[in-house]
């Protein structure tokens, strides 16, 4: 039977993961430490809009609160590291299980809602752990934030490696847990909450998983990134983070899995790009963005899927 | 504390909700009629604290005169802002996901920060004069100035409360804001319907920042506090409710006079602990009805 | 004849509006039941009620599924589907953004529970894919499986909507205006799924239409209801020559 041979989308998926990890893995090679370094920053921003991703593009849930999540792994780190002596590993273990409670806590009160009051609690939240983080001077260094933060591994290199590292272990599990049955779920209740109930899932409780993968996808980018800059700021957790995260993974595409994770990149790449021309950035930024809405409502990688599913529809 | 005390900080309470009524009223009618969040809102409001800073500063000098020029400029400056925005960037994104809508205006807010850094420079820009002088509350001061933004404040709030409960057109987009649909069974223009609406509520935003800049100062920047603010105000009291932005900005204020006060350690977090009661409690706000989504 | 499904004296009122006034009526293993009548007769709010969508404001509901008889009155749909009666929909209630097989993937792996495991939704559960494609054969969506279901048709939508009821395994299957909007040759299509869904798969089904043609070629009994009463009630071929049901429809139909 014919039908049983086509290749599966989720596989053409995952040998874009790899093929993407390939590719950055050599990358170093041939680009001066400034690039591996903004690299490396669009890596962390991917992987932190294929966190949002889980909710928004899969389970259709927009959080406007992501940066609590990036912005507390980060802080917890920092803190662990910095401030209570404590090793690499147990600093990010610190720091994920702290994102786990976070997460579940965060979870519950905003799934009470859907659709855009869910999107103002998830704002709500992440604005309060903004002023916390902002106000608790003693741990967090007020608004000055943290500095001084020890990279393991060393070089900017070195430290490279690892995150490419995390990042693939991230991609992967997340691509796991899409591709089966839990993530037909999530696509069930983002197209029709109600029916998706009727037909035997736990609509609530899956809400909340897709909340809590979400969140901790989102964490492990903060957690990364801050060794890399050695700094961390309660900027992390201001809500135009949040924006900015939304807009990576539309950028990228948020119906093709490796969309966000792509947008991050072209984003920091954008940024750089408009860094480099003007001291009016933002500026330059902003209306690259604007743009970018009107001609790529896909996304990047959105546009390439469709571009080649036209092609195999003409062929046949 | 004196009764000097309490008169001169309600005072500066009512002055700081004057000033989130207005930014939240605006960003409420918009969400309310067309169902976007315009996260450049907070912009205008920006845009508005420069155009008053020019007119009173720049040209006019800070005499009355300047202050009023600068007050009718930034209301009719950003209304055709409004107007061009809704027109030119927006209007091509109805068909799309409202998400693009979200955006699109983020990329607009960032833009604008630095197009007010272009023409203004990157500093702080305070005003060296009130005009009308100030009153003395026992051995404090205040400003007359902030009792004509509060009185502005409150007849723009009768205004908008007057247009909507009376005239022909205020009812109906009233009725349009609470569910889209009807506006076409209406038989409304919708095109001059939200014209309209993105124009006035920009306009309000506007306003509010000339009125709120000579005491607050104007800076890049300004927008996206502003802006997230206006989120908590018009969340709390409902989104799409003139009175419910009033009531919002009201409590934003007092919450805000109350921990600078009590505790300034919860000053910035106070707000987003009421705004999620409010909407575990009452999700569409204290004054909202349910919103009915755009399919 | 075992009696799968028991009603008796159902009222819902809204208002002044007697939407559903005192209607009783049983539908035996393995038969079909069509529900027929003029607009604002009450089919609508009595398939509601029976599918769980709204409580009635008195009356009992009774199901007898595998041996046992119980009072079901006011169950929730996801409920009533655990227990073995599902619902397909007047405007189709599928998943838009899924593909036809996963729309009915997600339906089955609903229905057993299967969904905490890392093994591939797309092809990792054989008997799951085993029974999407019968079901998908059955149906007749098996050429557009791949395609995303807000590409269907609004025939092939409402095919699909049951295809997701059928997923779930129903002993009693309920259909609401399976032929609203469609054409002539669909028409056909359901007509001639609603009869092997009873004679091949044995599915108990109430039918609620407003085409009385399609109810009169699927049924074994129909009801005809008229300002949410009873106005008739028999076999298709004694409800075509019943005087009232006539007066009912001429008049309306002019």
């Amino acid at each position: 039977m014919q039908r049983r041979i086509r290749v599966s989308t989720w596989i053409i998926d995952l040998y874009s993961v790899i093929g993407v990890i390939a590719l950055l893995s050599v990358l170093p090679l041939f680009i001066s430490s400034y690039y591996t370094r903004l690299v490396a920053v669009g890596i962390l921003y991917g992987i932190a809009a294929t966190g949002f991703n889980i909710l928004f593009g899969y389970t259709g849930l927009l959080s406007f609160g992501h940066a609590m999540f990036w912005g507390l792994g980060g802080y917890i780190i920092a803190i662990g590291l910095i401030k209570l002596g404590l090793s690499f590993p147990l600093s990010v273990l610190l720091s994920l299980t702290i994102l786990v409670l976070v997460a579940l806590g965060a979870g519950y009160i905003s799934l009470r809602h859907t659709e855009i009051y869910f999107a103002m609690l998830t704002l709500a939240l992440s604005q309060l752990a903004y002023a916390i983080m902002l106000k608790w001077r003693s741990l967090t260094g007020g608004d000055e934030g943290l500095y001084g933060i020890p990279r393991p591994l060393g070089t900017i290199t070195h430290y490279y490696y690892l995150i490419l590292l995390v990042s693939l272990i991230t991609l992967i599990v997340v691509w796991l847990v899409l591709r089966s049955p839990i993530g037909l779920a999530f696509q069930t209740i983002r197209d029709n909450p109600g029916r998706a109930e009727t037909i035997g899932y736990n609509v609530r409780r899956l809400r909340l998983l897709s909340f809590l993968i979400s969140g901790i996808v989102t964490g492990i980018a903060g957690i990364m990134y801050v060794p890399l800059e050695g700094a961390i700021t309660p900027e992390a957790l201001y809500w135009t983070f949040s924006a900015e995260i939304v807009f990576m993974a539309l950028l990228g595409g948020t119906r093709a899995f490796l969309g966000p994770f792509i947008g991050g990149i072209v984003y920091v790449f954008i940024r750089d790009y408009a860094m480099d021309i003007t001291e009016y950035w933002l500026f330059v930024m902003g209306v690259i963005l604007a743009i970018l809405v009107y001609i790529l409502p896909d996304g990047v990688v959105g546009t390439i899927y469709a571009r080649i599913a036209r092609l195999q529809r003409l062929k046949r | 504390m004196s009764i000097d005390y309490a008169l001169v900080q309600a005072i500066n309470t009512l002055f700081y909700a004057s000033i989130l009524f207005l930014i939240a009223s605006g960003l409420s009618l918009i969400y309310g009629i067309m169902r976007i969040l315009n996260l450049a809102h907070g912009s205008f409001y920006m845009l508005g604290a420069y155009i008053s800073y020019t007119a009173a500063m720049l040209w006019i000098g800070p005499t009355p005169a300047g202050f009023v020029a600068g007050f009718v400029l930034s209301l009719a400056f950003l209304a055709a802002v409004g107007a061009l925005t809704e027109r030119i960037l927006i209007r091509p994104l109805y068909s799309k996901p409202s998400e693009l809508q979200l955006l699109l205006t983020f990329a607009l807010m960032i833009a604008l920060d630095d197009v007010v850094k272009m023409i203004w420079g990157p500093e702080y820009k305070s005003f060296t004069k009130l005009p009308w002088g100030y009153m003395s509350i026992g051995h404090y001061s205040v400003p007359i100035y902030m009792l004509v933004v509060i009185a502005s404040s409150t007849i723009i709030g009768l205004l908008l409360w007057w247009f909507f409960a009376k005239t022909t057109i205020g009812k109906q987009m009233r009725a349009a804001a609470y569910n889209p649909e009807i506006a076409a069974a209406l038989g409304m223009n919708t095109d001059l319907l939200f014209v309209s609406a993105f124009a006035l509520g920009s306009a309000l935003s506007g306003f509010a920042g000339a009125m709120a800049s000579p005491i607050l100062t104007a800076y890049p920047g300004m927008g996206t506090d502003a802006i997230v603010l206006s989120f908590a105000v018009i969340v709390i009291g409902g989104m799409g409710s003139i009175l419910g932005s009033v009531v919002g900005a009201l409590i934003a204020a007092i919450a805000r006079t109350v921990m600078v006060i009590v505790y300034p350690l919860l000053e910035v977090a106070l707000i987003y602990i009421v705004m999620i009661i409010v909407l575990l409690v009452k999700p569409t706000g204290l004054f909202g009805k349910e919103i009915v989504e755009r399919r | 004849m075992n009696r799968v499904l028991e009603a008796y004296e159902l009222r819902k009122y809204f208002g002044s509006v007697r939407a559903v006034d005192g209607v009783s009526f049983t539908l035996n293993e393995g038969e079909v039941l069509g529900i027929v009548g003029p607009n604002g007769a009450g089919k609508t709010t009595l398939l509601n009620i029976i599918s769980g969508v709204i409580r009635p404001d008195s009356g009992k509901i009774y199901a007898n599924i595998d041996g046992k008889k119980i009072d079901i009155t006011g169950w929730p749909p996801p409920r009533l589907a655990r227990l073995g009666i599902a619902r397909a929909f007047q405007v189709p209630n599928v998943f838009t953004g899924l593909s036809v097989i996963d729309n009915v993937r997600a339906a089955i792996i609903g229905r057993r529970r299967q969904y905490y495991t890392l093994k591939s939704y797309d092809g990792g559960l054989e008997t799951v894919d085993e029974e999407a494609w019968s079901i998908l054969g059955f149906i007749g969506l098996t050429d557009k499986y791949a395609l995303p279901a807000q590409e269907l048709s609004h025939g092939e939508r409402k095919l699909l909507d049951i295809a997701l009821a059928l997923a779930l395994k129903p002993t009693i299957l309920l259909l609401d205006e399976p032929t609203a909007g469609l054409s002539a040759t669909e028409k056909d299509l359901i007509v001639d799924l609603v009869k092997r869904m009873k004679k091949e798969a044995g599915k108990s089904i109430i039918i609620v239409e407003h085409d009385l043609d399609v109810v009169f070629q699927v049924s074994d009994e129909v009801i005809v209801m008229y300002e949410g009463r009873i106005l008739a009630k028999g076999h298709p071929d004694i409800i075509k020559t019943d005087p009232k049901v006539r007066s009912l429809y001429l008049g309306e139909e002019k």
